[in-house]
């Protein structure tokens, strides 16, 4: 008997342990904090603002920081193809012609970085000259040729294709002149070229000498910073360059500030890890997604000890319905198309995805409001949740409830809420939805694929200006001779092509307007960015790719890394 | 003996053809265009075409099947589409993680389940027991990943002892061999305590103790041997999958493992990240059952002559 009952009891503290530890996994108690965060512009907000301005900004590179990364795949060679971490990290390796201060800047706030400036000999044809003591951290210079090398190399090695979409060729003048001759200019064109949303500029002789594993492990940087150890999949080590080029304090931009001496990037995918490892001390500041970010963040303030920066977003999650003649209901009957698009509560389904008017925003056009070109009062008249107005228009449209099947074609990575309150809104109005969700290579597949989908919920984004997306999207020329979604408007193309020649408000606003009485799309939301540091960190940087750029964040005189 | 070792290890060959064959054929046929993934949306026919045929996957399937299996007998895997490196390499990297992580997990099991089994047998239906056996019904029952989180909160989080993911150093490895381990675990205990069971009430084990041979002995000298071949099979087989790795703990740990980069590679259709590491696991598989056959002829003598014999005969 007793043997029985102290058996019993070690049952029950073993349960007692294993329960408690899956309680209160957040803060050790700390308890309120400081004041407002989130900051709906791009501009960092400060969980602690009060207190951070009240400590003292480091004036000298702080020795270290420790940062958690979000993906564990990642090829940091020159032209290696382009994710998160490399998003993150390439801006710090590889320098480019100029540097891109913020998302959406525009090509007058473009910092020069190798060019020291450029001449503008028509719409199509630019001059750029570079500064002529570039060197990279193996000792090799920098010239004409090695940027055109790299452009080249940028291009066909898995780079973005849109550089052979906008650049026709580079005409070496001598080492450190060059032309651009552009096949099509307007705003968006040059800051992507020359901007670094996607160029790494390497040494042409050193790449062709070099083998995979110095690509990789340890390449000559043009940037600030050299990668100094890298374990695959797991951690990478970046350290200042001390005898880097640019010598001239006065001449450095955005990208090679050099703030701290060695950048730790340690690969933690599951954000609940992410989250752990910040509150155990283990990195100093890692970007979270929404659910996550409750254990630092709540009633819009921050927990102590820590700051929060919630910046916009700069991919809108939007519903595009599949307009090629004959494929199905809605895009043959208008009725049926407004009738979906009103019944899209767009609110509701931000909160579905676990997001909130904090951590995300209403979309309403395909663009953020992070994007320049995009208009606020588009928000009065965009297809706004009206679910009396969506039956109205089913039943005009003649058919029966139940009658009309829509296949919804979507990611396995959307979260499931935003699935759940979709099909319940469409539901709601009369529609029978079909949830067809697929990985990403799946996804990719049959989104081209007219057959396979009568709506389709995607992510879309660009490289600053609202237009670009449009033209991503909407440009027969960049798509294959389609659209998005099939649509076959020469009105719209019109448009769109006056928009993106001229930037204009008002042939924004005229493909706007097009766009919407075509009822074939809607903007859904937009999740912002949401980075959680220590309190050492004062204030964030991002860079173009509105990822971390951490050799700029500024630290306090006290701070002290984990690492 | 070694005739039947260099048998077995022949006997692979043909295996691991047809494990490559296979891959390759059900890769092909999947859908979802690896291409279409590397470029986006906005790439133009020419753009995809001239990537297509930079890849080799232009070709005839025959073709793409000659090439790769050509490849594999140079031990070349080929590179990663998305990520540019050499398939080979990136396993060879990633292996020393992965075994690290299942060396230690087997360990732990056999060393901490096989006595447990072993009293479980000793005392059959006594509270002790029945306190087991609930416990391994719930490792069986517990999912890996919540057990994993629960040991991070606990050690982690509260206690601050281990560190909560990363693979720098043995003792980031403790928490996830643990994770790792008690769903084996459980079942070690459960098959050891099963073959003691049958084992401890044959004539020969009552004969034992019959003639007066302390308990110790009789369990470890004469039962336990006789128990073990079930033991060693499943312990086998649990190695062998430990190995091809374990994706859930290596990615709620952040260990860069075999797994891991397999899941990254079948998401993004990344054929050669895909076919390298199904081969390596197929190998890693085929090479632990022959340890583990000739674990059994070490421990059954029996096993041993069959061996013996089974080969020709010189002269």
């Amino acid at each position: 008997m007793k043997l029985k009952k102290a058996a019993a009891m070690a049952l029950a503290s073993a349960m007692i342990v294993t329960s408690l530890a899956g309680c209160g996994g957040s803060s050790d108690g700390k308890s309120t904090s400081s004041s407002k965060s989130a900051s709906e512009s791009t501009a960092s907000g400060s969980g602690s603002g009060e207190a951070a301005e009240e400590r003292k900004e480091a004036t000298e590179m702080v020795d270290k920081i420790v940062v958690g990364l979000t993906e564990s795949s990642f090829d940091m060679s020159p032209f290696g193809t382009m994710s998160t971490p490399v998003g993150t990290m390439r801006q710090n390796v590889y320098a480019s012609l100029f540097c891109t201060p913020y998302y959406g800047a525009s090509l007058e706030e473009l910092e020069p970085w190798l060019a020291k400036g450029y001449e503008k000999i028509d719409d199509l044809t630019y001059r750029v000259t570079l500064y002529d003591y570039i060197h990279d951290s193996k000792g090799n210079s920098i010239t004409s040729d090695d940027i055109v090398f790299s452009y080249d190399l940028m291009y066909e090695k898995g780079g973005d294709k849109r550089i052979g979409s906008y650049l026709d060729y580079i005409e070496v003048e001598d080492d450190y002149n060059m032309i651009f001759h552009l096949k099509k200019y307007g705003p968006g064109v040059l800051e992507f070229l020359w901007g670094n949303y996607t160029l790494c500029v390497c040494d042409q002789e050193w790449y062709e000498s070099a083998g995979d594993e110095e690509k990789t492990n340890d390449p000559a940087a043009t940037g600030a910073y050299k990668i100094v150890s890298y374990t695959t999949g797991s951690s990478i080590t970046l350290e200042a360059i001390d005898d880097y080029w640019q010598t001239d304090e006065s001449l450095r931009c955005s990208a090679d500030v050099q703030n701290v001496k060695t950048i730790e990037y340690k690969v933690i995918t599951e954000a609940s890890m992410r989250s752990i490892a910040l509150e155990n001390g283990e990195i100093d500041a890692t970007m979270l997604n929404a659910t996550e970010l409750k254990r630092f963040y709540s009633n819009g303030e921050a927990q102590e000890g820590w700051n929060v920066y919630i910046t916009d977003g700069i991919s809108c999650n939007v519903v595009f319905i599949n307009m090629e003649p004959g494929t199905g209901s809605l895009a043959d009957d208008e009725n049926l198309r407004l009738a979906a698009l009103y019944a899209l509560d767009s609110e509701s389904i931000l909160y579905g995805g676990d997001y909130d008017l904090d951590t995300g925003s209403v979309c309403y056009s395909l663009g953020t409001a992070a994007m320049s070109g995009y208009d606020e009062s588009w928000s009065e008249d965009y297809f706004n949740y009206d679910p009396d107005k969506a039956r109205e228009y089913y039943q005009a449209s003649g058919y029966a409830d139940g009658e009309v099947t829509i296949r919804l074609l979507s990611r396995t990575s959307m979260p499931d809420g935003v699935h759940s309150v979709m099909m319940e809104n469409l539901e709601s109005v009369g529609f029978k939805v079909e949830l067809l969700s697929y990985d990403q290579a799946l996804f990719s597949t049959y989104n081209q694929d007219a057959t396979q989908w009568d709506m389709m919920l995607d992510t879309k984004g660009a490289t600053g200006s609202i237009v670009t997306c449009w033209d991503n999207n909407f440009n027969p020329e960049n798509r294959n001779g389609n659209t998005v979604c099939f649509s076959q408007d020469d009105k719209l193309v019109e448009l769109l092509s006056a928009a993106t020649t001229s930037g204009s408000e008002e042939d924004i606003q005229n493909f706007h307007e097009q766009l919407k009485s075509l009822a074939c799309c809607k903007g859904l939301y937009t999740v912002n960015n949401m980075m959680v540091g220590q309190d050492g960190i004062l204030e964030l940087a991002y860079n173009s790719n509105m990822l971390p750029r951490v050799n700029a964040f500024k630290f306090a005189e006290d701070y002290q890394s984990v690492g | 003996m070694s005739r039947y070792i260099g048998k077995r290890l022949l006997q692979m060959i043909p295996i691991l053809l047809v494990v490559a064959i296979l891959i390759f054929t059900l890769m092909y046929f999947v859908p979802g265009d690896p291409v279409q993934i590397m470029l986006g949306d906005n790439a133009t026919q020419e753009q995809i075409e001239e990537t297509r045929a930079a890849y080799g996957l232009d070709k005839p399937y025959l073709v793409r099947l000659v090439n790769y299996l050509a490849g594999i007998c140079r031990l070349d895997f080929g590179t990663s589409y998305m990520q540019g490196t050499s398939v080979g390499s990136e396993l060879m990297l990633r292996f020393p993680n992965t075994l690290t992580l299942a060396a230690f997990s087997i360990l732990f099991t056999i060393v901490i389940g096989i006595p447990i089994g072993i009293q479980c047998a000793i005392h059959a239906n006594k509270i002790s027991d029945k306190i087991w056996m609930f416990l391994t019904m719930l490792g069986n029952s517990m999912p890996g990943f919540w057990m994993a989180l629960m040991l991070v909160l606990l050690f982690s989080v509260k206690l601050k002892l281990l560190p909560s993911n990363g693979a720098e150093s043995l003792k980031y490895f403790i928490l996830p061999v643990v994770a790792n381990s008690i769903g084996s675990l459980a079942d070690i205990v459960r098959q050891t305590r099963s073959s003691m069971l049958e084992v401890i009430r044959s004539d020969y084990v009552v004969t034992a103790r019959s003639k007066g041979i302390s308990e110790r002995n009789v369990i470890w000298k004469h039962a336990l041997p006789n128990a073990l071949i079930p033991i060693i099979t499943l312990c086998g087989s649990r190695f062998g999958a430990m190995l091809g790795g374990t994706v859930i703990i290596e990615s709620v740990f952040s260990i860069p493992g075999i797994g891991t980069y397999l899941v990254n590679g079948i998401n993004s259709r990344d054929y050669p990240i895909v076919q390298g590491s199904i081969i390596y696991i197929a190998f890693i598989f085929a090479f632990i059952m022959l340890f583990t056959d000739l674990i059994y002829a070490y421990v059954d003598p029996r096993i041993k002559a069959q061996y013996v014999s089974a080969a020709p005969k010189k002269g």
